[in-house]
């Protein structure tokens, strides 16, 4: 969703995020070594990982398109974030998630899903509106 | 809503996420991409196929060549100084004439020779670069514009653009400067595109900012009717460019100068979907129908002959 009427947000890989998420508990016997000291180190939580990604895509954007821009897609991100936090507390999808770490695959391949869709995007039917009209 | 999205696939309008799985994904060989990123790896290859490029004064690579730059400039009035790996006409500076010892840009402002030096250091340190990595700056031949389209080109150069694939050229475009491009040729920037019609290179209706014009912005000429000169040339020209990059779905940017007639300015891996507006067409069905067939000639001639026949 990128056009100039949409909601801006930050740029996340998705589908990585999600093998990430996996990744941590499935390992977490391996890293749960008291005598390797990097143990501690190791970010048991993954949401400090995606803090410290939401950073650096926050100052290359700085970098790259200015203060406003990185304003409005940090605003966008919150909402985003927010909107998700309040589906998260569900109590269904708590306990589903929970019990059944696994649906993460499930959430993974709509994600793979999404990146395989061809149709137009919402800001692409604005963009050939001239092209909708006049004979096929 | 749901109309227009049935109106769009019905005109077989290209989106960019169908562009990028069933076509640029699909016939551009990853590999291939450095050779068109990197301008002056293009320019190189051209030059040893024998394609007609803009001729290359010089090079700039590292901050400590720009004391060559007086060298590779000398005596020229007119210049164009670039990015290698810019994109979007971003970085480009052009130098028009010379009024006693300061370089004249087309909108009349003047820069000292440590001015041109700056520009092209913010070159080196890839401010105009994809992803921000270090450049190189080129400086080359300032392309003069055609008698015939200079009455539709506001302080730039118009360029035109043929989209290829497997080597046969399914639309094309020509791209109009306006005041609000600042004289750059990029549709993003505020240029004109007007579709050409391929069997005769005679110019359609035109596109700006996403919108169908049939006048020119600036000079309120008739975008229509006006016949692309060397027509022909142009065709085969970006028909040859598949065999010089390996790439099956591209964008070539073609100029026309007085003297030299058409020359390759650039080569794109992931051309835009704006020819679609100008020519008021979408793409889908004549790249099916070059999809159709099996093998396609290696003759460039013949795939240039082939594009009229099926698209004029």
């Amino acid at each position: 969703m990128r056009g100039h009427m949409n909601i801006r947000t930050l740029f996340f890989p998705t589908a990585t995020l999600a093998v990430l998420v996996l990744f941590l508990p499935g390992f977490s016997p391996v890293f749960a070594q008291p005598e390797i000291p990097v143990v501690d180190a190791m970010p048991a939580e993954p949401q400090k990982i995606i803090l410290t990604m939401t950073i650096e895509r926050m100052s290359i954007v700085w970098e790259e398109r200015g203060g406003w821009e990185t304003f409005k897609e940090t605003l966008g991100t919150i909402l985003v974030a927010v909107c998700g936090f309040y589906v998260m507390n569900h109590y269904l999808l708590e306990h589903l998630m929970f019990n059944f770490p696994e649906l993460l695959l499930v959430l993974l391949s709509v994600c793979l899903l999404f990146g395989n869709y061809t149709g137009y995007r919402v800001s692409e039917l604005l963009r050939f509106r001239d092209l909708s009209v006049g004979k096929p | 809503m749901l109309l227009t999205w049935r109106r769009l696939e019905r005109k077989g309008v290209l989106g960019i996420n169908a562009r990028n799985h069933a076509y640029v994904m699909r016939y551009n060989p990853r590999h291939c991409y450095p050779l068109v990123d990197d301008k002056l790896k293009t320019k190189r290859l051209a030059i040893a196929a024998g394609i007609a490029v803009p001729e290359l004064f010089g090079a700039v690579a590292t901050p400590h060549d720009l004391s060559h730059l007086t060298d590779i400039i000398g005596h020229r009035h007119q210049f164009v100084i670039k990015p290698a790996h810019g994109s979007g006409g971003e970085g480009v500076l052009v130098i028009d004439g010379m009024r006693k010892d300061l370089y004249v840009k087309p909108d009349g402002r003047a820069l000292t020779l440590d001015d041109i030096s700056y520009h092209a250091s913010n070159i080196l340190s890839g401010i105009y670069s994809l992803g921000g990595l270090a450049d190189m700056a080129m400086i080359e031949y300032k392309v003069c514009v055609d008698s015939i389209l200079a009455p539709v080109s506001y302080r730039g150069v118009p360029d035109i653009r043929l989209l290829v694939f497997r080597g046969v050229p399914v639309m094309a475009m020509i791209r109009l400067p306006t005041r609000d491009s600042d004289g750059k040729a990029n549709l993003h920037q505020g240029a004109v595109g007007v579709g050409i019609d391929l069997a005769t290179g005679v110019t359609t209706e035109g596109v700006w900012r996403n919108r169908v014009v049939v006048e020119h912005p600036d000079f309120g000429v008739q975008l229509p009717g006006l016949q692309i000169p060397t027509w022909d040339k142009m065709l085969t020209l970006g028909a040859r460019c598949f065999e010089l990059t390996g790439l099956g779905y591209m964008g070539v940017d073609i100029v026309l100068d007085q003297t030299f007639g058409p020359l390759i300015l650039e080569i794109n891996a992931r051309p835009g979907l704006a020819i679609q507006i100008a020519n008021q067409q979408g793409l889908r069905r004549r790249l099916e129908m070059v999809e159709g067939f099996e093998t396609v000639t290696d003759d460039a001639e013949a795939r240039a002959q082939l594009s009229r026949e099926l698209f004029g």
